[in-house]
């Protein structure tokens, strides 16, 4: 079953690992959850302001009373 | 109010003495909720709705003089009451926190709350009647909840205010305490709204959490179900305007009870909301422009 958007926001939140992955190599990080990498998808993963979504991560690991 | 907490717990320790087992896990139980595993910084803990300070706030406003060991004895009740309703809430919701093998301390915890009040009021005292009804309201609000697809803004301050009925039950006992039975309808108003900003504010921050257990309804993600483009995913439309939409709506809130703040709690429950607004504005702020960069993505999202 394809990954909803929901779950995309949710594994880029929860999960570092996931999250480096994504920035580092898209492609190979869609492919690992069956996602098809289109071109569109890679070069807006590729320009995205990967520093505000690392606020989001440390908010949500704060809240959830997650060590660093 | 920090030695006000600290003489509560001291005295919860003392009143379970001679129950060690139950005794030590229910304080390894608080530990765990506590954010440094001292069960006394849980209770420490700045929260959007003040149960342990309202009603010092409240009788202070009201006129009475200082009356320590009513406010102490307030105090240990509440926390007894929140242990309670905590306990049942975690254990009802699969909380990690939780533990179903100490349901019994329930049963200990009920006793110290409700206990407490007889010091002061009679058993025909009209307090009781208050009491009673405002308890039973917690109960009633957990059922209807429950069965609850989607949820209007007046549904959502329909069962918030049942919700908070436990909490109304020291304020209560504040304005008869100081015969003032006529102050009780706009300090029981005031709980509502600072109940309905509490909620609020929890679902806003828990709206991911929310949204993966399907059961759980919230005002928010009814709104966010109503307010989505069609076809839109509900998360897409909560990181590109949703989010922010609730933090204007919670401010808007706050901006409403500054105006009645001075009247009914004093100069103690302005500065909490100045201080809970502005702790919301700086977490929103945190989170708004991460969340953007992610709607960005929905349009490109397969499927």
């Amino acid at each position: 079953m394809a990954m909803k958007f929901e779950d995309l926001v949710s594994r880029v939140v929860k999960d570092p690992k996931f999250r480096d992955g994504l920035k580092a190599d898209p492609a190979k990080t869609l492919d690992s959850v069956g996602v098809k990498a289109t071109p569109e998808l890679v070069q807006s993963l590729q320009s995205l302001d990967w520093n505000s979504i690392h606020k989001v991560n440390d908010n949500y690991r704060a809240a959830s009373g997650i060590s660093t | 109010m920090t030695a006000r907490i600290d003489a509560a717990l001291a005295r919860m320790d003392a009143r379970l003495e001679p129950l060690p087992e139950l005794r030590r896990r229910v304080f390894a139980w608080l530990g765990r909720l506590s954010p440094s595993a001292d069960p006394v910084d849980y209770f420490r803990q700045p929260r959007t709705l003040p149960i342990l300070d309202l009603p010092e706030w409240v009788g202070q406003r009201l006129g009475a003089g200082v009356d320590a060991a009513f406010y102490d004895d307030l105090t240990y009740s509440t926390i007894a009451g929140y242990c309670h309703i905590r306990l049942l809430d975690d254990v009802m919701d699969g909380e990690p926190a939780s533990d179903p093998t100490l349901l019994p301390a329930t049963g200990f915890f009920h006793a110290e709350f409700q206990q407490t009040y007889a010091t002061y009021f009679g058993s025909q005292h009209p307090f009781w009647e208050w009491f009673t009804s405002l308890w039973y309201g917690t109960v009633q609000a957990t059922i209807i909840d429950a069965g609850l697809q989607t949820i209007t803004l007046r549904q959502f301050q329909d069962i918030t205010a049942l919700k908070v009925s436990p909490a109304k039950i020291p304020i209560v006992a504040t304005c008869l305490r100081h015969r003032r039975p006529d102050a009780i309808p706009a300090r029981l108003d005031l709980c509502d709204r600072l109940g309905c900003l509490a909620q609020m504010t929890d679902d806003l921050f828990d709206w991911q959490d929310d949204l993966e257990h399907s059961g759980r309804t919230t005002y928010f993600l009814s709104e966010a179900q109503r307010l989505r483009n069609p076809g839109e995913p509900l998360a897409a439309w909560i990181l590109r305007e949703g989010f922010a939409w609730g933090v204007e709506t919670v401010q808007s809130w706050y901006d409403a009870l500054r105006d009645d703040a001075e009247a009914l709690g004093g100069e103690g429950l302005r500065r909490h909301l100045n201080e809970a607004a502005a702790a919301l504005t700086d977490r929103a702020a945190q989170l708004i422009p991460g969340y953007r960069a992610l709607a960005s993505l929905a349009g490109v999202w397969p499927g």
